[in-house]
């Protein structure tokens, strides 16, 4: 089945003013792929999963509004290790 | 602080996701720095899975963080490989055990699909690797057809940075078959050669990761091919300035 994406390349702020970052990405076998990463609220990073639908449209019926966020950690620490 | 490194999507629908952690919010100084790692399951709908660890989330703290000069060292988490039957395997580090030592080690665990530490795994559900005192930074691993787990990544030390590769059993045990004392790590470029990911190639492995064969400069997209029995390599470089 060939798939046609609205746009080759798209942004998806999840917060309007900090930093968003994804870093891995996996597919299904239902044509729905997750990108995951991290979104910023209060200077505190929060674990962020999307989920995509195959022309890229985020999936709405996943998380809230396509997005799922957590924050295990509660805490305005920036900085990890590698 | 939610860093993450990687995601899974399992056959079910799960969505399975590892990340780095504080260790205790509530610290002080340096201690607030340390880091554990966290596993997270999310259910098809984007909720967290109630049936998988506590609330849909496994903390591993592995080892007490440390100062290693103006850096600190804790627990940290890159990969996630799904097993059969929705089993995980985490690739992470610890901090070295051993009086000073202030360096990463390779840390793999094992976990069921219910989010337990798999103690039938290497010891205690955990295997971990030391490769000298350089800081050793793991990356991902994959499973082969007879079910032996290939882990990728790198170590560093007195600024040469080294690839490395090394094959387990099933049960977590190392695989005295492979490479040299089970394990390859290879310095492919005088300096710099840092590996990211692994795949299979028919039976050998293929590393995708960049380099460079000067001590400062710009580095290069590489790849590397070792054989089935962590011998024997090849490689490519690309000398495609986008660095």
């Amino acid at each position: 089945m060939a798939l046609t994406l609205k746009r080759e390349i798209r942004s998806l702020p999840l917060s309007t003013e900090e930093t968003d970052c994804f870093f891995a990405v996996a597919s299904t076998t239902s044509e729905r792929y997750y990108a995951a990463g991290f979104t910023t609220i209060g200077d505190d990073t929060h674990m962020a999963v999307a989920r995509f639908g195959s022309t890229g449209d985020l999936d709405t019926s996943f998380g809230s509004n396509g997005i799922a966020t957590v924050n295990v950690a509660v805490g305005a620490v920036k900085q990890w290790n590698s | 602080m939610e860093f993450l490194g990687s995601v899974v999507s399992s056959p079910t629908g799960q969505i399975v996701v590892v990340e780095p952690v504080e260790h205790d919010t509530s610290a002080t100084g340096d201690a607030a720095r340390d880091t554990d790692i966290a596993v997270a399951r999310f259910d098809t709908t984007g909720q967290l899975d109630q049936t998988f660890g506590a609330n849909g989330i496994v903390r591993l703290d592995l080892s007490t963080g440390t100062v290693s000069g103006t850096a600190f060292q804790g627990d940290t988490a890159w990969g996630l490989t799904l097993l059969s039957g929705d089993d995980l395997l985490v690739v992470g580090g610890k901090v070295a055990d051993g009086p000073g030592r202030t360096d990463i080690d390779y840390a793999v665990m094992k976990l069921t699909a219910t989010g337990a530490v798999d103690r039938s795994f290497g010891t205690n559900g955990l295997v971990t690797l030391d490769i000298g005192t350089g800081t050793d930074s793991p990356r991902t691993a994959i499973i082969q057809p007879d079910e032996k787990t290939v882990v990728s990544g790198h170590t560093s030390n007195a600024g040469v940075v080294t690839i490395v590769l090394f094959r387990l059993l099933p049960d977590g045990q190392f695989d005295s078959s492979f490479g040299r004392a089970q394990r390859s790590p290879r310095r492919l470029l005088p300096f710099i050669a840092e590996a990211y990911d692994v795949a299979l190639q028919g039976e050998n492995l293929i590393l995708a990761r960049y380099g460079r064969d000067t001590s400062a400069g710009t580095v290069d997209i590489m790849t590397a091919r070792f054989l089935a029995d962590g011998t024997g390599i090849g490689r490519t470089v690309m000398k495609a300035s986008l660095f």
